[in-house]
């Protein structure tokens, strides 16, 4: 009769797991096909032409204040001195102040310049959703059963650090800063992305899931 | 009282790094390093689970999961991370996941040697009471200072080593351990009464 010490080396033998040089591989593809697809839908969607109708240092400066925002918030969110990471109220703490801090960038613009139309913001939103959409799954699917504290927050943090990344494109091809478009077209996405990856990261992300 | 926020002996710092090299070389592909994980690691999760179930079959079950759930995450380990608290954590929420669904209470083990050493049977009794009294005590604290006294004073993890398990500062889980221990000292502090932990190395 194996040992137990016999039995779980033989379930290691059989299961193998990915290294670190594999995982970080995977997650190189994961990222450059992300952007693959998010310019191809900016390119698709009428690229930076489409705000043409904004003063370009008001582009630069709300989407170069998007970049900034969206750079603070991956190194807060996934570098770790641990591997057990940022603690889960760091996590949602951040998650929250996202949408927050965004929408307050953008209305410090509001009324700076003639906006050229007027829109709801569903393609805003849309596209945000839409460039979001593979790098989370990539994540929840290379992250899967490997957050052993919270799960949700950082399907939550995550969701922040994507959305923040699609919002620096829609904010390159969006001309519009009004307040109403803003919450419709810019933070509610990434809102959406949040309660998403909440949703998502404690069915998928857990070490041990309940099952009903 | 002091807790385990103190230097750690020279034996167990060797066996943190010892534990630290191994994940390491694992984490980069040598599955034979684990072997070294399961010895330096599987009595220390034994024991956590040992404490809090009643089981000592599911206990060894748990240890198990716990260590194929290390090796599934291999690739997500730090280069040169303490091991523990990653390795706790994971224990704690497969603990956690048990007892949601088994619904088992914890319970505080009198040490064999405990037992042994005690002649007279009204000191087997007073120290079975102590026991119950404790376990009663344990149960009527807050989940947060029960879950960090265990951790720190049963677990023998430093606090910032808790911390990083429970997700929380330092701060939070020294208040917390504080407070357990208030809350424990009159029990802990009868005359003649010990209550040792109950270790399996």
């Amino acid at each position: 009769m194996s040992t137990p010490r016999q039995q779980l080396l033989a379930a290691i033998a059989r299961q193998p797991a990915p290294t670190r040089a594999g995982v970080s591989t995977r997650g190189r593809w994961a990222v450059a096909l992300s952007v693959a697809v998010a310019l191809a839908l900016f390119a698709l969607a009428g690229g930076v032409q489409h705000s043409a109708g904004r003063p370009l240092e008001y582009t630069v400066l709300l989407s170069g204040g998007w970049t900034l925002f969206a750079v603070a918030l991956t190194v807060l969110v996934l570098r770790r001195a641990s591997t057990l990471g940022r603690p889960p109220r760091w996590l949602a703490a951040l998650a929250l102040t996202a949408p927050l801090a965004l929408l307050g960038w953008m209305h410090l613009f509001d009324g700076r310049y003639v906006e050229p139309f007027s829109r709801v913001g569903w393609r805003c939103l849309t596209y945000t959703l839409a460039m979001a959409a593979l790098p989370l799954s990539a994540f929840m699917v290379l992250r899967r059963g490997l957050e052993p504290r919270g799960p949700g927050q950082l399907g939550a943090a995550v969701g922040a650090v994507i959305g923040a990344w699609s919002g620096v494109l829609v904010e390159l091809w969006c001309p519009l800063v009004n307040l109403p478009h803003a919450l419709v077209g810019h933070a509610l996405p990434l809102a959406v992305l949040i309660a998403i990856g909440a949703l998502w990261g404690r069915r998928a992300l857990d070490v041990a899931p309940t099952r009903a | 009282m002091a807790y385990a926020g103190a230097e750690f002996p020279d034996d167990d710092a060797a066996r943190r790094r010892a534990l630290s090299a191994a994940m390491d070389r694992h984490a980069d592909g040598d599955d034979a390093a684990f072997g070294e994980v399961y010895d330096l690691l599987s009595p220390r999760l034994l024991a956590y689970f040992t404490r809090h179930l009643r089981d000592r079959a599911r206990a060894e079950d748990l240890v198990q999961q716990t260590l194929l759930n290390m090796h599934r995450a291999r690739a997500n380990f730090c280069r040169g991370a303490d091991v523990l608290p990653w390795a706790f954590a994971i224990a704690r929420r497969l603990l956690i996941d048990t007892q949601r669904r088994a619904r088992h209470q914890a319970h505080v083990e009198i040490a064999p040697e405990v037992a042994a050493d005690v002649a007279a049977p009204d000191e087997v009794v007073a120290t079975q009471q102590l026991a119950e009294r404790l376990a009663q005590e344990l149960a009527r604290l807050s989940e947060p200072q029960r879950t960090a006294w265990s951790l720190v004073r049963d677990e023998g993890l430093s606090m910032a080593q808790a911390a990083e398990v429970l997700g929380t500062s330092i701060g939070a889980v020294k208040l917390r351990a504080h407070r357990a221990y208030e809350a424990l000292r009159t029990v802990l502090g009868e005359p003649g009464a010990e209550t040792k932990r109950s270790r399996s190395r």
